[in-house]
C-alpha cells in the first residue's frame, strides 16, 4: 500500500508525517535554504521511505512568507487606475504603532517608480466612465520591461464589478512580454476594496515568481528520484493546490504553515469526535476544539466547530500587506519558548512579544542568548531538563538559564522562583487571553471546548492554560512537533470563489442567487476538475454575506441555495440571520431591514485521509516505578513522575505531577491533572479538581 | 502596598485586561455599526475609567483626540446631575447618552454612551465609547458650520442624559435625536452599536469582579494610572530644567473677513519631576468655529506628549505629572459655552499639538518630529439621484490624511492620519462610490508637496472628486491654508493646504479652508490638496543620492530638486541622474543666499 507524506518546511526544520494503512512515521531534519528541496529529499530518507512508494505528497512551504518578510521577491510593476498610483502605500492610513512618532512602515511591495496610471474607470456598477486607454498600457509595460520587472499585477477600480478592462490590460501586457506572471485583481477577489485587493493582488504578484521556480525545482528533484505519485501544496485557506493552480495564484501559500496545523487539529478533533472509548463524553465537546500550536516565537490560536476550523476573508502577514483569501482564521500572539521577559522603566515585568527565536535562542541554548526567555523559566523550575533533551540534539545549559533568569529576577525585585513562575504565568495569562478573545469575544464559552496543544512548547502551557479558562480537557496530538506535517495529511483541496451582489433581501430573487451561485460553482469546479479531482469527490458550501440595510459589514452565513424555493428565500434566511447576528453581536435589531452583499461558493475535492485505527501500538511498555525530579510550582516544590512518551500504555492513567516526555516535545501534567494515551496514539489531559 | 511591588505578575494580567476589554469594546463598534465613518474610518474610541472618572485604560487602537475627554464627560456628567455620588442618578444597567461640548465632549457629531459598572450597589466604574456620527443635525449636511456663531449652531447639543433607565430604553429621547439628525437610519445604527458594545464590555468588567474581587480590582484599576504618572514623572526628571516658549497660528477667525492668524502659545516648564503647560498667553475666545473648550486642549497636548514618550501608557496619569495653567478670560483653547466649537479638531488639536511638539524637539530632538499635517473636516450631502437609490439622503465625511514631519537620523516620514487621530482609516474609494453618487478622479501623493530637509516630510495627499448626480451641498472647517506644517532646523515648511472647486470652468473658485453650504453642482470636480510634513535639518546636506531616489519615484520633481534641495538632477542619458557638479555650484549658490538672510 502506497503512502500519504505530509512535509511541512519551515525556516529552521523540515518536518514529515508518513501514513500508510495503519502505520505512521515521522522524521525532523534541518531545513536547507535556499534549497529546500534538499530538506524534503532528507526528510523522505531519515523516514526510511522509498520516494516510489509516495502515492500523495503534501506539502506546506514557508517560500512565499519569507518572500514577504525578507523583501526577496520579485521585482514587480503595478498598473492601477489614473489618478491611483498610491493606493497601495497610502494604505488604509493607519499605523502599526498607534503614537510613537519613531515608527517606521515596511516599505510597499513595489516601488512608487513600477506603479503605472493607466486612463480606464469603471464606476460602481461595472459601467465604463473612461475606456481603457492600451498605449498607457503598453507604455507601461515597456518601461517595466526595461527595469527588468518579471511580475505584474494589474487592479483597476471597480474590477469586481467588470473585469473587462483588466483582462483586456492582462492580455496587452502577457503579449508584449510573454510573461506568465501576470495577475489581475479580478481573477483573485471579486469584492471592493480597492486597497487591500490592490495589496492582494501585489503579493501575488511579487511571490508569483519565487514560489514557481521553488516548485518547479522541487517537482524536478522529485521526478528525477523516481516520485510519481500527486504533489500538492498546502494554502492559507486549510486546502490543497496543484502546483499549476499554486502558481496562478501564489499568495494563497502564504501563512499555509499556521492553517496546516490547525488543520492537524481539525483531523484530532473529528477523530476524537468519532468517539475514542477513554473519552469521557461529559467532559466538554470533542468536536469543538481550540487549537494551540506553541512555538519558539509565536503561538497560533483556532477554534474548530464542529470539526471545522473558522474561516476569516482577510489576513495579514506584514503591516501593509493584507491579502484578501479566505484563510483560517489563525490568531498569532508573540508567545513561545524564545519569548524574551523583560521589566520596563518603571519595573513591571512583561513576556514578548520580542523573541530570541532560534538565533541566538534561549539562554539556555548556549548560542549567545543571555536574557531570559520563557524556555530558560521552564528549565530554572525543572520542567525542561538536560536529562531529556530537545529536538535538534539540542542542550540545554542550567546555568545560562539560572543567570538569565536571575538577573531578570534582580530587576523586578523578585526571588529566582517567583520570577520563573511569573514568566510562565504572564505567557499563560497572554495566551489565555488570546484564547478568551477568539472565543468568547464571538459568543463562544472556552469551557464547552477542548483545547488541542501542540508546536515544541505546547505541551508547557497547556494544562495551565486551560485551568485558567475552566477547560477541562487537553489533547496533545501523537507527535507535537510536527503536527503541521500532520495537518497536511488532513486537508482537501479547496477552491474559493466569491461575488459581490448587493440587494434588500426582500426582493432577492432566489432564482438570481441560484444562477449566480451556479456561475461560481462551475467556475470552482473548473478548477477542481483542472487539480484532477473527479466528481465525484467534490462538494460545495455555498453561503451568503448578510448585513442590515445600510451598514458596512455584517456575518457570513453558510446556505444552501439548491436547497430553497423561490419565494421562500427571505422567510428562510432571515432567522437564521438574526440568530448568527446575536450570537455574534450579542443583540439583533428585528425593524431594520436586511440586505445581501455577497455570495461565495466553496469547493472541496477530498483526499484520502488517515484511518480513524488506532496507530501502532507502543513497542515496549515498562511496568517499573517511574523516575521522579523536584518541579517548583506556585505551591511549593512538588516530585513529579518521568514519563517517556511511547512507553504510556494506552487507557492508562497517570496522575499529576508528572512529565511526559519525547524528542519533540514535553508535556507538563500539574497537580489536579492526569494524562492517558489514547488509541489513536493522541494523549489526553483531564482536570480531576473539577470533576467533582 | 502596592500591587505592581507584591505581584508584578498579577499587576500586569490585569492592565492587558483592562485594554482587552475596551478593544473588545471598539471591534464590535466597527463591526457593526452602520457609517462608512465608524465602519471603515473607525472614528470610534473606547474606555474604562475610574468611579471619578479618571481614565484607566483605552483601546489599543483607539483615537487619541477622543481619550483625553473622555474623563470630563464623565466628570461633567457627575457635575450636571449635581452630585459627585453617581449613585444618586445611576442603577445597574443604566446607560447614559452626551455629546455636549461643554462637558467633556469634542466636537458634537462625537457622541459619548456611558454605562457605570456597578460592584454590589456601588459605582466601581464607567464604560465610554465615542462615536463620530456622520451628521447631529443643524443648518448643514454633515453639521460642520464655519458660520455658527454658537455652538447651538453647530447642531443637537446631548446633555447627559439616560438612554436606558431601571432597565427601560428611553424611546422618547432616542427618537428626539433622530428626528433631529440627518441620515437618522444611518445614526440610529451606530447608536445601537454604541449600546451592544457598552454592555458587552459591562458584561467583561463583571466577569473580572467574579475572578477577582472588588478591592484588588479597584486597587489596580487605580494603581495603573498611579503607575504611567510614576513613568511620566520619571520622564520629565530626566529631560533637562527650563522653559521654552512655542507659538502655533490658525489661519485666523473665520467670522472675521480678512482675519489676523489667531496664535496658541505655550509656555512649556521643565522642573525636576513635574512639566507645566502653561497656554494663558493663547489667544482669546475666538468669534468663530475654531475654538475648544479646556477639555480638547488638554486631551490634544496629552497625545502629543504621548506621541513622543509612546512608552507610557496612556491615562489620567499622564495628566497627573502635568500642570495645565490657563488664563482667566476664555480663549481659543478654553471656550465658554456656549462658544462655536466645531472646527476645534482642525484647529485647537493640531495647533496646541504642534506647540508641544515644537518644545519636545527643542528639549530632546533625538526622539521628535518637524511639523505633521493638521485635519480638515469636510461634508458633503444631498439626495442620491441614482438610479435605483431610492432618493435615499446621503452625508460623506472626509477628515484627510497628510505627512508627518522629517526626523533626526531618518531619511524621511511618511503619510498618516494625523498624529491625534491615528486610530482612523480612510474610507476605501469604492464602498464610497457604491453608498453615495460620489465619483473619485484622484487620491494619490501629491510631488513636492513634503517639506525639504535632511530628512524630509512625508508626502501630502491630494484628491479630486465629484459628485455624479444631483446637487450637494458641501462645507469644511479646515485649516493650514495659509501656514503649512513647520521645518525644524533648517528644515523647510511643507506646502499649506489648498481646495478648488471646477478648475478650469467658469465656475472655478478657491473655496479655502472654511466653507458652508456651498451648492456643489453635479460633475463639477473639487480638488483638495493636503499638506506634507514639514522638513527637519537643512536640505542642501541632504545625501544627493536620496534626492536621485525621490525623483526617479517621483515623490520630489526635477524642479524641486533644484530649488528645495539644490541638486540638479539631468536626463540626458535618458535617466535620471545627478549632476555632481552642477550640483555643488548650485547648493553653493543656495548656502550663500541663505548667509545673506
Amino acid at each position: 500500500m502506497g503512502w500519504r507524506v505530509g512535509i511541512d518546511t519551515g525556516g529552521t526544520f523540515t518536518d514529515l508525517v508518513a501514513n500508510s494503512g495503519t502505520e505512521f512515521r515521522t522524521a525532523k531534519v534541518k531545513s536547507t535554504p535556499p534549497s529546500y528541496e534538499l530538506g524534503v529529499l532528507a526528510a523522505i530518507r531519515a523516514a526510511d521511505l522509498r520516494i516510489a512508494d509516495i502515492d500523495d505528497l503534501v506539502h506546506g512551504t514557508t517560500v512565499a512568507t519569507n518572500a514577504i518578510i525578507m523583501k526577496t521577491g520579485s521585482p514587480t510593476a503595478l498598473l492601477t487606475t489614473k489618478g491611483f498610483r498610491d493606493v497601495l502605500e497610502l494604505r488604509r492610513h493607519n499605523r502599526g504603532e498607534m503614537y510613537d512618532i519613531l515608527w517606521d512602515p515596511p516599505p510597499p511591495l513595489v516601488r512608487r517608480r513600477h506603479r503605472f496610471e493607466i486612463a480606464e474607470r469603471m464606476n460602481y456598477a461595472g459601467q465604463v466612465l473612461t475606456p481603457l486607454d492600451e498605449d498607457d498600457v503598453r507604455a507601461a509595460t515597456q518601461i517595466a520591461v526595461e527595469d527588468g520587472i518579471e511580475s505584474v499585477a494589474i487592479c483597476f477600480l471597480h474590477s469586481y464589478a467588470n473585469s473587462a478592462h483588466e483582462d483586456r490590460a492582462a492580455e496587452i501586457v502577457t503579449a508584449l512580454t510573454g510573461s506568465k506572471h501576470v495577475y489581475t485583481s479580478a481573477s483573485l477577489l471579486r469584492e471592493p476594496y480597492e486597497f487591500e485587493r490592490t495589496a492582494s493582488t501585489a503579493v501575488n504578484a511579487y511571490v508569483g515568481p519565487v514560489v514557481e521556480e521553488y516548485l518547479e525545482r522541487l517537482n524536478d528533484s522529485l521526478r528525477s528520484n523516481e516520485f510519481r505519485g500527486r504533489l500538492f501544496v498546502t494554502h492559507s485557506g486549510g486546502g490543497l493546490l496543484t502546483l499549476d493552480t499554486a502558481v496562478r495564484m501564489p499568495a494563497r501559500l502564504v501563512t499555509s504553515g499556521p492553517a496546516a496545523g490547525a488543520m492537524a487539529a481539525e483531523g484530532v478533533s473529528r477523530i476524537l469526535g468519532s468517539g475514542d472509548q477513554q473519552l469521557d463524553p461529559t467532559e466538554g465537546s470533542l468536536e469543538e476544539v481550540i487549537s494551540l500550536d506553541c512555538g519558539g516565537t509565536s503561538a497560533d490560536i483556532a477554534v474548530i466547530r464542529q470539526g471545522k476550523a473558522r474561516l476569516v476573508n482577510e489576513f495579514v502577514v506584514e503591516f501593509g500587506s493584507p491579502i484578501r483569501f479566505p484563510a483560517v482564521d489563525v490568531t498569532v500572539i508573540g508567545a513561545g519558548g524564545g519569548s524574551i521577559a523583560a521589566v520596563d522603566a518603571g519595573g513591571v515585568p512583561s513576556v514578548g512579544p520580542r523573541s530570541a527565536g532560534a538565533v541566538p535562542g534561549p539562554a539556555a541554548y548556549g548560542r549567545g542568548g543571555t536574557e531570559a526567555t520563557v524556555t530558560d523559566a521552564h528549565v530554572v523550575l525543572g520542567r525542561l531538563s538536560p536529562e531529556t533533551p530537545l529536538a535538534g540534539d539540542t542542550e540545554l545549559d542550567v546555568s545560562r538559564s539560572l543567570d538569565a533568569v536571575g538577573r531578570f529576577a534582580a530587576d523586578c525585585g523578585l526571588s529566582l522562583e517567583r520570577a520563573a513562575l511569573g514568566i510562565v504565568d504572564i505567557t499563560n495569562a497572554n495566551m489565555a487571553r488570546a484564547i478568551r478573545l477568539v472565543t468568547v469575544e464571538r459568543g463562544l464559552d472556552p469551557r464547552q471546548f477542548s483545547l488541542v496543544a501542540f508546536g515544541g512548547a505546547g505541551g508547557l502551557h497547556a494544562a495551565e492554560i486551560a485551568e485558567n479558562l475552566e477547560m477541562k480537557q487537553v489533547v496533545i496530538p501523537l507527535a507535537p512537533g510536527v503536527t503541521s506535517a500532520l495537518g497536511c495529511l488532513y486537508v482537501d483541496v479547496i477552491h474559493d470563489a466569491s461575488q459581490a451582489f448587493v440587494k434588500d433581501l426582500k426582493v432577492v430573487d432566489a432564482a438570481e442567487l441560484r444562477l449566480l451561485e451556479r456561475e461560481l460553482t462551475d467556475q470552482v469546479s473548473t478548477y477542481l476538475a483542472l487539480d484532477g479531482i473527479s466528481p465525484d469527490r467534490r462538494s460545495f458550501e455555498v453561503s451568503l454575506d448578510l448585513r442590515y440595510l445600510g451598514q458596512v459589514r455584517g456575518v457570513t452565513l453558510p446556505i444552501d441555495l439548491r436547497a430553497l424555493e423561490g419565494d421562500d428565500l427571505p422567510t428562510i434566511v432571515r432567522p437564521l440571520f438574526l440568530r448568527e447576528y446575536e450570537t455574534q453581536f450579542f443583540y439583533a435589531p428585528t425593524d431594520v431591514p436586511i440586505e445581501v452583499a455577497a455570495v461565495r461558493v466553496r469547493g472541496y475535492g477530498y483526499v484520502d485521509r488517515p484511518p480513524l485505527a488506532p496507530h501502532s501500538p507502543p513497542a515496549t511498555v515498562s511496568a517499573d516505578e517511574p523516575s521522579t525530579r523536584a518541579v517548583l510550582t506556585a505551591s511549593g516544590q512538588v516530585s513529579a513522575a518521568l514519563y517517556l512518551r511511547g512507553a504510556l500504555q494506552a487507557g492508562n492513567w497517570v496522575a499529576g505531577p508528572a512529565i511526559v516526555y519525547q524528542t519533540d516535545s514535553t508535556t507538563w501534567v500539574p497537580t489536579g491533572w492526569r494524562c492517558a494515551a489514547q488509541d489513536s496514539g493522541h494523549l489526553l489531559l483531564q482536570s480531576t479538581d473539577m470533576r467533582s | 502596598m502596592r500591587l505592581r511591588d507584591t505581584d508584578p505578575i498579577l499587576f500586569r494580567v490585569l492592565n492587558n485586561a483592562f485594554v482587552s476589554i475596551a478593544d473588545e469594546m471598539t471591534a464590535l463598534l466597527h463591526h457593526v455599526a452602520f457609517s462608512l465613518v465608524v465602519s471603515e474610518g473607525r472614528d470610534a474610541s473606547s474606555s474604562i475609567s475610574l468611579s471619578n472618572g479618571d481614565l484607566v485604560a483605552h483601546g489599543s487602537q483607539d483615537i487619541s483626540a477622543h481619550l483625553g475627554t473622555h474623563s470630563y464627560s464623565i466628570k461633567g456628567m457627575l457635575a450636571w446631575f449635581g452630585s459627585a455620588s453617581p449613585e444618586s442618578f445611576l442603577s445597574p444597567g443604566d446607560i447614559m447618552i452626551m455629546n455636549d461640548a461643554y462637558i467633556g465632549g469634542t466636537h458634537n457629531q462625537d457622541v459619548r454612551v456611558i454605562m457605570p459598572i456597578f460592584f454590589d450597589n456601588q459605582v466601581a466604574a464607567f464604560i465610554t465609547n465615542s462615536a463620530h456620527w456622520p451628521d447631529i443635525g443643524g443648518h448643514v449636511p454633515g453639521t460642520f458650520d464655519p458660520n455658527a456663531r454658537s455652538s447651538h449652531g453647530e447642531g443637537l447639543i446631548i446633555p447627559p442624559c439616560h438612554l436606558v433607565k431601571d432597565g427601560l430604553t428611553n424611546d422618547e429621547l432616542i427618537r428626539l435625536v433622530l428626528r433631529n439628525v440627518r441620515v437618522s437610519e444611518t445614526a440610529y445604527g451606530d447608536l445601537r452599536a454604541q449600546i451592544g458594545a457598552v454592555r458587552l464590555a459591562e458584561r467583561r468588567f463583571q466577569d473580572l469582579h467574579a475572578l477577582y474581587g472588588r478591592d484588588l480590582l479597584l486597587a489596580a484599576m487605580a494603581e495603573t494610572i498611579e503607575y504611567s504618572e510614576a513613568l511620566m514623572k520619571d520622564t520629565f526628571a530626566n529631560l533637562p530644567d527650563g522653559t521654552w516658549y512655542t507659538e502655533s497660528l490658525c489661519d485666523g477667525d473665520p467670522a472675521i473677513p480678512d482675519s489676523e492668524p489667531v496664535p496658541v502659545r505655550l509656555k512649556m516648564t521643565i522642573r525636576g519631576d513635574r512639566a507645566e503647560y502653561d497656554f494663558s498667553e493663547s489667544a482669546p475666545q475666538a468669534k468663530g468655529a475654531i475654538n475648544g473648550p479646556v477639555a480638547c486642549c488638554v486631551s490634544a497636548a496629552l497625545a502629543a506628549t504621548k506621541c513622543v514618550f509612546a512608552e507610557v501608557p496612556m491615562n489620567e496619569g499622564i495628566s497627573r505629572a502635568i500642570e495645565f495653567v490657563f488664563a482667566e478670560k476664555p480663549s481659543v483653547v478654553t471656550a465658554e459655552y456656549p462658544a462655536p466649537i466645531s472646527g476645534m479638531a482642525a484647529t485647537v488639536y493640531p495647533h496646541v499639538a504642534n506647540c508641544v511638539f515644537k518644545a519636545l524637539i527643542q528639549i530632546c530632538p533625538d526622539r521628535a518630529m518637524a511639523g505633521p499635517n493638521g485635519m480638515s473636516n469636510m461634508t458633503w450631502g444631498g439626495i442620491d439621484e441614482r438610479p435605483g437609490f431610492q432618493d435615499r439622503e446621503y452625508v460623506c465625511y472626509l477628515w484627510l490624511e497628510g505627512g508627518w514631519g522629517g526626523r533626526p537620523g531618518r531619511r524621511d516620514n511618511h503619510t498618516s492620519m494625523t498624529v491625534f487621530s491615528t486610530g482612523t482609516r480612510n474610507q476605501p474609494v469604492e464602498l464610497h462610490e457604491r453608498t453615495a453618487p460620489v465619483v473619485f478622479d484622484c487620491y494619490r501623493y501629491e510631488p513636492d508637496s513634503a517639506g525639504p530637509g535632511f530628512s524630509r516630510g512625508g508626502l501630502g495627499v491630494t484628491r479630486r472628486w465629484y459628485v455624479s448626480h444631483g446637487e450637494a451641498t458641501l462645507s469644511c472647517l479646515g485649516d493650514g491654508g495659509r501656514f503649512g506644517p513647520w521645518g525644524f532646523g533648517g528644515g523647510k515648511s511643507a506646502r499649506p493646504n489648498r481646495f478648488v472647486y471646477a478648475e478650469g470652468t467658469d465656475d472655478e473658485r478657491d473655496i479655502g479652508m472654511t466653507v458652508t453650504g456651498m451648492e456643489v453642482k453635479a460633475e463639477r470636480v473639487l480638488e483638495y490638496r493636503q499638506a506634507g510634513g514639514g522638513g527637519f535639518g537643512d536640505p542642501l546636506e541632504r545625501d544627493t543620492s536620496w534626492v536621485l531616489e525621490d525623483v526617479i519615484d517621483g515623490y520630489v520633481t526635477v524642479d524641486g530638486a533644484f530649488t528645495d534641495y539644490g541638486v540638479v538632477i539631468s536626463t540626458e542619458s535618458g535617466e535620471f541622474a545627478v549632476d555632481e557638479q552642477e550640483t555643488r555650484k548650485r547648493r553653493r549658490h543656495l548656502q550663500g543666499d541663505s548667509k545673506q538672510y
